[in-house]
């Protein structure tokens, strides 16, 4: 029931309660900083667009309505955002296809921070080699708990659109699986014999 | 019906990626029948769990992510209220005056903030956890602070905190347990057991989970509960007189009818055995009368028992399965007291 309570949130948040828009801010603020690095590849940059985006809601709250969710609503305020930086120092920045052609890949950026473990870089995985807007749509179904809906109003593309990505992601990881297993196994078993 | 794998990929792909609907579902477990597509989709559910795995977030910092929002919040509204106010410009004395205090004000405001988080900190670290255990043959009622009733069956386990926080009302329950939930519409309650997470806001159900079965199962009579598989962001929201069913071997959850009185009749020591295997029955008995029971031959452990009991004696019990599974018991005694139930008779295929 986490919409409802969010929709709860965004009614005290409309009566200019500061503390409702705190709840919220812990509730997304990681996960849209995330979302946002995925399109900006700068951490200080996604901040700021997530920052951004609370203000936007803080100062228009009684202005604001959205179709779907405030889940999704937010995630979509952020994409736009994010892709606004983009356009708008494009100077500073590498072209937009470079860009988003990186989306979701993980080892480009030097401020990226060392989160993975040795084990996971060693093991790389089948959905680091899908295509980007596949990868991004995998990661927001499956972390971020997004539904094809949600996803498909927040990149505004169609249910179908998000549905045959989800499909050819499937599709890929079961035909690859058996050599990822016996690389698995290798691994496991180069580990045994180290131990021994 | 026929099968294609067309198909059956799109149902896999909606149910791993939780958009399947009841019917996807059910239309899911009929491939499934079939070796071969059961086997591939334990392929591809397994890759799709090891992808998930891998997947996580960069870390960023609520703290010093608020720090910024208030920052350009005061900013934003700084150049809001610069733009109305330029029209009726003070003498710059005045504005001084004005900054000094506010500065003060801000100044003073920040260093009782920070005490006051100071003295926050160690009172959330430290929460107070109660426990409540029963054993075979036992069952205790709870009543917490907020008015929530819970009966707990036997040899089951819950844990609560002393004092709930300010968001939210966690337990945690191993075993199974009659919820009466007092409704609080701001503060959801938790509870997290085995594998799955359930959320409502007041109602009363029953949820089964114990570790040696091989399903975990929640029973919802009024209200509304939501449930997941914990780690997963799939929800099941159920309405009254449906139930959550999550088999532990094939992983897979469906929401369904269910008999009230073979879900909820333990509360008042009643059984229903719907053609339930035997090795099933002697569980929950085993749990009620705090008795073990052992087996002759291990194929009796799958003979079916349709039966019903209202506040029988253990030996009543005895009798009344001799009679309907055509098999025969013995009773054991050490110092006076039953020890163990051995089963004897002919296995079923």
């Amino acid at each position: 029931m986490l919409k409802e309570s969010d929709k709860y949130l965004f009614e005290k948040i409309k009566s200019g309660d500061k503390k409702a828009l705190e709840v919220l801010f812990d509730r997304y603020y990681e996960p849209l900083c995330d979302f946002s690095y995925q399109f900006l590849k700068s951490t200080d940059l996604s901040e700021e667009a997530v920052s951004d985006i609370f203000i936007k809601l803080w100062l228009n709250k009684k202005n604001i309505s959205f179709t779907t969710n405030l889940k999704s609503y937010l995630y979509r305020a952020v994409r736009n955002c994010s892709l606004n930086y983009i356009k708008k120092e494009n100077g500073n920045f590498e072209a937009l296809s470079t860009i988003s052609h990186q989306i979701g890949s993980k080892e480009q950026s030097a401020d990226y921070p060392l989160i993975f473990d040795e084990f996971q870089k060693d093991v790389a995985s089948i959905i680091d080699q899908l295509p980007d807007q596949q990868r991004l749509i995998f990661r927001m179904n499956r972390l971020e708990g997004l539904k094809y809906k949600e996803i498909a109003e927040i990149l505004n593309i169609s249910v179908h659109t998000v549905q045959n990505h989800m499909v050819e992601a499937v599709k890929v990881l079961s035909k690859k699986h058996t050599y990822f297993q016996s690389l698995k196994a290798w691994f496991i078993f180069a580990l045994v014999f180290f131990y021994i | 019906m026929s099968k294609d794998n067309d198909t059956f990929i799109e149902l896999v792909t909606r149910f791993l990626s939780d958009e399947a609907e009841e019917k996807e579902v059910k239309a899911l477990e009929v491939y499934l029948q079939d070796q071969e597509y059961s086997d591939w989709f334990k392929r591809i559910s397994k890759q799709w769990k090891f992808e998930e795995g891998k997947l996580s977030r960069l870390a960023f910092s609520k703290e010093k992510g608020k720090k910024l929002f208030y920052e350009n919040l005061s900013s934003a509204t700084k150049e809001y209220s610069y733009l109305t106010a330029s029209r009726t410009q003070r003498p710059t004395k005045f504005i001084f005056k004005y900054a000094a205090v506010i500065t003060f004000l801000l100044l003073a405001g920040l260093f009782l903030f920070n005490n006051y988080k100071k003295e926050q900190i160690p009172k959330v670290a430290s929460i107070e956890w109660k426990e409540k255990l029963t054993v075979s043959g036992e069952k205790a009622q709870i009543t917490m602070k907020d008015g929530t009733k819970i009966l707990l069956n036997s040899s089951s386990k819950i844990k609560y905190p002393a004092e709930f926080n300010e968001i939210t009302r966690e337990v945690y329950l191993e075993g199974e347990a009659y919820f009466e939930v007092a409704h609080n519409p701001n503060k959801s309650f938790i509870i997290q057991s085995g594998t799955v997470e359930i959320e409502v806001l007041g109602t009363t159900f029953n949820v089964s989970a114990y570790a040696e079965d091989n399903s975990i199962a929640v029973s919802l009579l009024e209200g509304k509960v939501s449930v997941k598989k914990i780690g997963s962001v799939k929800q099941d929201t159920l309405n009254p007189m449906q139930q959550y069913y999550y088999n532990k071997g094939q992983e897979l959850a469906l929401v369904q009818p269910f008999n009230v009185k073979a879900v909820f009749g333990w509360k008042d020591n009643e059984f229903v055995f719907d053609d339930m295997p035997l090795g099933e029955v002697t569980k929950i008995l085993a749990r009620q009368y705090g008795v073990p029971f052992k087996y002759e031959n291990e194929g009796l452990k799958k003979c079916t028992i349709r039966a019903d009991f209202e506040n029988e004696p253990l030996w009543t019990v005895l009798d009344i399965l001799s009679y309907v599974g055509k098999i025969n018991y013995e009773i054991i005694n050490k110092d006076g007291k039953i020890d163990t139930v051995i089963l004897k008779g002919n296995g079923c295929i």
